[in-house]
């Protein structure tokens, strides 16, 4: 059984003050099994970040339905919902979301401290994971004393600190420069190799490179993937760019 | 989730927000202060064996003072809340159900009202006695003036502030329930430009707040000096105001 499957999602926005309607999602299909790494691409507004927020229970489908190890979330009872995402999911975004008056320590302690886990625990679980981040050292200090990279690395450590089932990350490298972003990416694959299962959309190529499958989304479907198998991230960023320029003949616009 | 876990969360949020709670909290003060000042006032055996008209014009300072400290107290509040709703969306994001937040702003309303009204009565006090002290002591009347403190006064104080707390508290609990996560996060990129640190406003601050004080200071005659009194009162609270979002 796929870990999460995605099946004829839909989804129509519409503005309170107009009758305009868009249709972020059209038909999304797909599935995922447990221990996959995938990326998404697709360029900006192409509904990407409308496909991760229906994923994380945070918006729900017009129609079509999510599955995660079989369960449909929308069957997922509001006063479960939270619980839910605080067990089974872990968030890395584009910006960080670290709150600047907490202690990166204390940022990434937040979903456990929301669980209300004995104090022992939450600082023996941490050690393991800042440790191979590289950010030991710096958990003491607050996030606008450290650089970008440095954020998303207590992002991802907050997002791994439950042990969640699923990590979706919007854009994750969006953000940072290219150093910064090419070691993001070693690391979630390290952390994928030790059996992360991880979702991350993104419009780089370079990003999606790293993941061992990529999704092309346009006009809100998923028409198109390619399967890394034994590539190496070059290898793979040349096969992603060919697909891109099959679909930019389509009339989709790339960088 | 236990009791524990929402006072910890309660008091971590008050010291992690303290750039915005502490001048949140100075005003309440500055507010319950010169609330208890003029309800005390209103019931001080010195002005009613004065004047007549002298307890009116007092009542209707009280009630100038009540709508002033509603006003200011909500203003604050709304800027302290838009400040923090994205960390508020964070928390439901991560998994904090919404009657969880309420708790916890609850908690935090509570704990803050409550400094608030305490700090307010004790400086209201203090300051209510230093200036009676100094006023017996320029004017030299036949009977001294006594500032007593009455229990009615204290207890309409902390009824109209535990009022105008729980009303800023249901305002909040309004913006983050009405509100998705999503909405949230967002809501400090979309909402209104926050006003940059500047320069100008902090003078016009400490020019407003000067001036103030320096009107209260001079008042010599107490009955014309009403009008320059309520003069004072706003010039304080633009500039404190002010004071407040030049930071
Ligand atoms: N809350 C919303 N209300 C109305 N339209 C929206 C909303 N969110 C996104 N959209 C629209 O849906 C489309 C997909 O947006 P999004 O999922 O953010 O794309 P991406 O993340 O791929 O850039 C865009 O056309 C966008 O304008
Ligand atoms: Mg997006």
């Amino acid at each position: 059984m796929a870990l999460l499957e995605v099946k004829h999602l839909k989804k129509v926005y519409s503005t309170r003050f107009s009758s305009q309607q868009v249709e972020a999602l059209k038909d999304v299909n797909f599935s995922i099994e447990k221990g996959e790494y995938v990326a998404i691409m697709g360029e900006s507004g192409s509904g990407k970040t409308t496909l991760l927020n229906i994923l994380s229970t945070l918006d729900t489908p017009t129609s079509g339905e999510v599955l995660l190890e079989g369960k449909s979330l929308a069957d997922i009872k509001d006063s479960e919902m939270s619980d839910f995402r605080r067990n089974d999911l872990g968030f890395v975004f584009q910006d960080f979301n670290l709150l600047d008056n907490f202690s990166l320590k204390d940022n990434i302690f937040l979903p456990l401290v929301l669980s209300n886990t004995p104090v022992k625990e939450m600082e023996e679980r941490l050690k393991p994971i800042v440790k191979p981040l590289g950010i030991e050292k710096l958990i003491e200090h607050y996030p606008y004393e450290v650089s970008g990279g440095q954020k998303q690395r207590a992002a991802v450590a907050r997002a791994l600190i439950t042990d969640p089932k699923l990590i979706l990350a919007d854009e994750p490298t969006g953000a940072l420069d290219s150093k910064s972003s090419q070691s993001l990416l070693e690391t979630f694959e390290d952390i994928n190799q030790a059996g992360q299962t991880i979702v991350m959309v993104t419009h780089s190529t370079r990003a999606a490179a790293h993941a061992n499958r990529v999704l092309f989304i346009q006009d809100g479907e998923v028409y198109h993937e390619v399967y890394r198998g034994e590539q190496t991230v070059d290898q793979f960023m040349d096969k992603i760019a060919q697909s891109l320029m099959v679909i930019a003949n389509r009339g989709g616009q790339y960088d | 989730m236990t009791n524990a876990i929402f006072r910890k969360l309660a008091i971590r949020n008050i010291r992690s927000n303290k750039q915005i709670y502490l001048p949140y909290l100075l005003s309440a003060v500055a507010t319950v202060s010169m609330f208890y000042l003029m309800a005390n006032l209103l019931n001080n055996d010195f002005i009613h064996q004065r004047s007549s008209t002298l307890p009116l014009l007092f009542n209707f300072g009280v009630v100038v003072i009540g709508i002033f400290s509603f006003i200011f107290i909500l203003y604050t509040n709304s800027f302290l809340i838009k400040r923090r709703k994205k960390e508020l969306g964070l928390y439901a994001i991560l998994g904090m159900k919404k009657l969880h937040v309420v708790r916890v702003l609850f908690l935090e309303t509570l704990i803050t009202g409550s400094i608030g009204i305490l700090l307010g009565l004790i400086v209201g006090t203090v300051l209510g006695k230093l200036s009676f002290l100094a006023l017996n002591y320029v004017l030299h009347f036949p009977a001294k003036m006594n500032f007593t403190l009455s229990a009615g006064t204290v207890l309409l104080t902390v009824g109209v502030f535990a009022v105008i707390f729980l009303i800023a508290l249901l305002y909040n609990i309004s913006q983050v329930t009405f509100s998705n996560p999503i909405k949230l996060m967002k809501g400090k990129q979309a909402g209104e430009k926050e006003p940059k640190s500047s320069i100008f406003l902090f003078l016009l601050a400490i020019g407003l707040l000067g001036s103030g004080y320096w009107i209260s200071l001079t008042i010599s005659d107490p009955i014309a000096a009403l009008t320059k009194f309520f003069l004072a009162v706003l010039l304080v609270i633009a500039g404190t105001y002010f004071l407040f979002i030049s930071g």
